[in-house]
């Protein structure tokens, strides 16, 4: 997860902790696009008796920006209901659950999904139920068709599920926290210490994922076919929110609580990793309950990454040229671009996101870009346009892009002058994208997806969840 | 309470537990419902966590500044706001 418990406040509200988001034209429906929000970080698959679940009390919204000004054109948004059938026992299925609608199956969500525009309100649907999370064989046996009949589809050619999924985001989380001592350079580190394989540090968690799939034209300015990548029409910003109500009063007798008052944003995430590892300590609370048209606040902390003065002095002589910009106090106008406004024509061949002047995180994807037959991890790095950041799919490896182009990888593309480091080109964390394809991650990480809606894998189940076994 | 054991639960479901382990769904409702449910029959919304949108539920009347005079009510999704120095004071008195 891009953005988990990545600022102080929303990392004590995982329920509307926004941790990833994925925006890509769906490869096996080209003219639709596939937006996936996911929530409730670091999921333990074996963490009953209360399973994990949506919040009934947030407003989960997708929100889409089609032209330019940062700010939304089209609202996707999804709220949930939980109702219990037999509240006398403590468990959450009293038998096996073979469908939705199992009589065993007691503690059960359902959802509705709203689409709204300037001067429109429509309620796609109502009382769509999610499936169980992933319990285990005798609770939730043939979880991956049980979990399918919560795909529903929607009138216009849309689709949608909201529920639990295998997280598909992987980071060696633990070394990334741990100075940044990546396992598999950690001989080039001020602390050096014997190269080591990287590892996943989300393996086997799970995710709550709100998946929708619509029609280009659902998304596009003026509804617009979507297909031409030269055409501004075809660039969309995409972000996620979660929002509670303004007040809770709790209730101290009977132990529920009652929300009052309007909806106030608590959770945002565009790009991965910005209020990560971008945005400082000081701003991350008050980041993720503003808009994307303020980010012109973060500018400042865009054009100079503090991980970028932190990768030379982490690394000693590893970075010299990056070194360089850093003391040089160079305004990082590659990364403004990447996160902050989209690129431009021009710069890359057959390749623009642009969404104009405004300084806004947001999932920039160009729709007219078709995807890509042979997908490479690195994305627009590897030379495939069809990833990351042109919007992001569910495996692009966005710790390491991201990490190559702060340490220098994309400032060619504004100072041809500018030669990247040698180690530019070679630094990953989690798994070596240049030996690795979408596919082979199953065998080097243990993570599947599914080559059809929702797309992320199915999710782990908690009587095999990584455990150790009593000697 | 009928006494729950592997063979009253056994006994209502087909686990003869394939090597893939896929089970047959329990034909009918489950034995633990069936010996446990007393009371509500109907199924029930968790605890509520929303007052009615249409502001029927509770109020909140939230004061930021005690000297502006100025106070927000929350009601439903909504919010207003409305000056009254002597209402505020009116209020800050209950505390005494």
């Amino acid at each position: 997860m891009s953005s988990h418990r990545e600022a102080p406040a929303i990392a004590k509200d995982p329920v509307a902790d926004s941790t990833d988001l994925y925006a890509f034209v769906s490869p096996d429906r080209p003219d639709t696009v596939t937006l996936i929000a996911n929530f409730v970080p670091l999921q333990d698959p074996a963490g009953g008796p209360n399973f994990f679940e949506f919040g009934d009390d947030v407003l989960y919204q997708i929100l889409v920006d089609n032209d330019g000004d940062g700010e939304a054109d089209v609202w996707y948004q999804f709220r949930f209901r939980t109702e219990v059938q037999n509240p006398t026992t403590f468990l959450y299925n009293t038998g096996p659950i073979s469908s939705l609608t199992s009589s065993t199956w007691n503690r059960r969500q359902t959802y509705s999904v709203t689409r709204v525009t300037a001067g429109d309100r429509q309620v796609l649907a109502e009382g769509l139920a999610c499936p169980p999370c992933n319990i285990g064989p005798l609770s939730t046996p043939g979880y991956p068709g049980l979990a399918a009949q919560a795909v529903h589809q929607l009138p216009g050619g849309r689709r949608v599920f909201a529920g639990q999924r295998a997280d598909g985001f992987y980071v060696d989380l633990g070394s990334v926290f741990d100075l940044l001592d990546l396992r598999p350079f950690q001989n080039l580190n001020i602390a050096p210490r014997p190269a080591a394989a990287g590892v996943n540090g989300l393996a086997g968690l799970n995710v709550h994922s709100i998946a929708l799939q619509v029609p280009k034209s659902d998304l596009t300015r003026g509804g617009a076919a979507g297909t031409d990548p030269t055409s501004p029409a075809s660039v969309i910003g995409v972000w996620t929110t979660a929002s509670r109500q303004r007040a809770r009063v709790w209730d101290h007798q009977n132990g529920p609580n009652v929300n009052i008052g309007p909806w106030v944003q608590v959770s945002r995430l565009g790009n991965p990793l910005i209020n990560e590892v971008i945005n400082p300590l000081l701003v991350k609370d008050a980041w993720n309950s503003r808009p994307p048209k303020t980010d012109a606040s973060i500018l400042g902390y865009v054009e100079h990454p503090e991980l970028a003065g932190l990768l030379p002095v982490l690394y000693p002589k590893v970075f010299p040229n990056l070194a360089q910009v850093v003391k040089a106090g160079t305004a990082r106008a590659d990364l403004v671009a990447i996160l902050l406004t989209g690129v431009p024509a021009g710069i890359i061949k057959g390749f623009q996101n642009l969404t104009g002047k405004v300084y806004a995180d947001m999932l920039r994807l160009n729709c007219g870009i078709a995807p890509s037959a042979s997908p490479s991890l690195l994305g627009l790095l590897g030379g495939d346009a069809a990833g990351f950041p042109n919007g992001r799919r569910v495996y692009d490896d966005v710790t390491t892009i991201e990490l190559r182009a702060v340490a220098g990888a994309t400032l060619p593309l504004v100072d041809p002058s500018f030669k990247p480091d040698a180690a530019v080109g070679a630094i990953y964390d989690a798994v070596d994208p240049a030996k690795n394809t979408p596919a082979s991650l199953a065998r080097t990480l243990g993570l599947t997806y599914l080559s059809s809606f929702p797309y992320l894998g199915t999710p782990y189940d908690g009587f095999d969840a990584r455990t150790s076994t009593a000697a | 309470m009928q006494k729950i054991t592997r063979r009253t639960f056994l006994t209502r479901t087909s686990v003869g537990v394939a090597a893939a382990g896929a089970m047959a769904a329990i034909p009918g409702a489950s034995v633990l419902a069936a010996t446990r449910r007393r009371g509500t029959a109907a199924p029930i919304a968790s605890a509520v966590v929303n007052g009615p949108p249409d502001g029927s539920g509770p109020l909140v009347v939230s004061i930021a500044d005690r000297r502006s005079g100025t106070f927000a009510i929350l009601s439903g999704e909504s919010e207003v706001t409305r000056h009254d120095p002597a209402l505020v004071a009116a209020l800050l008195r209950q505390l005494a």
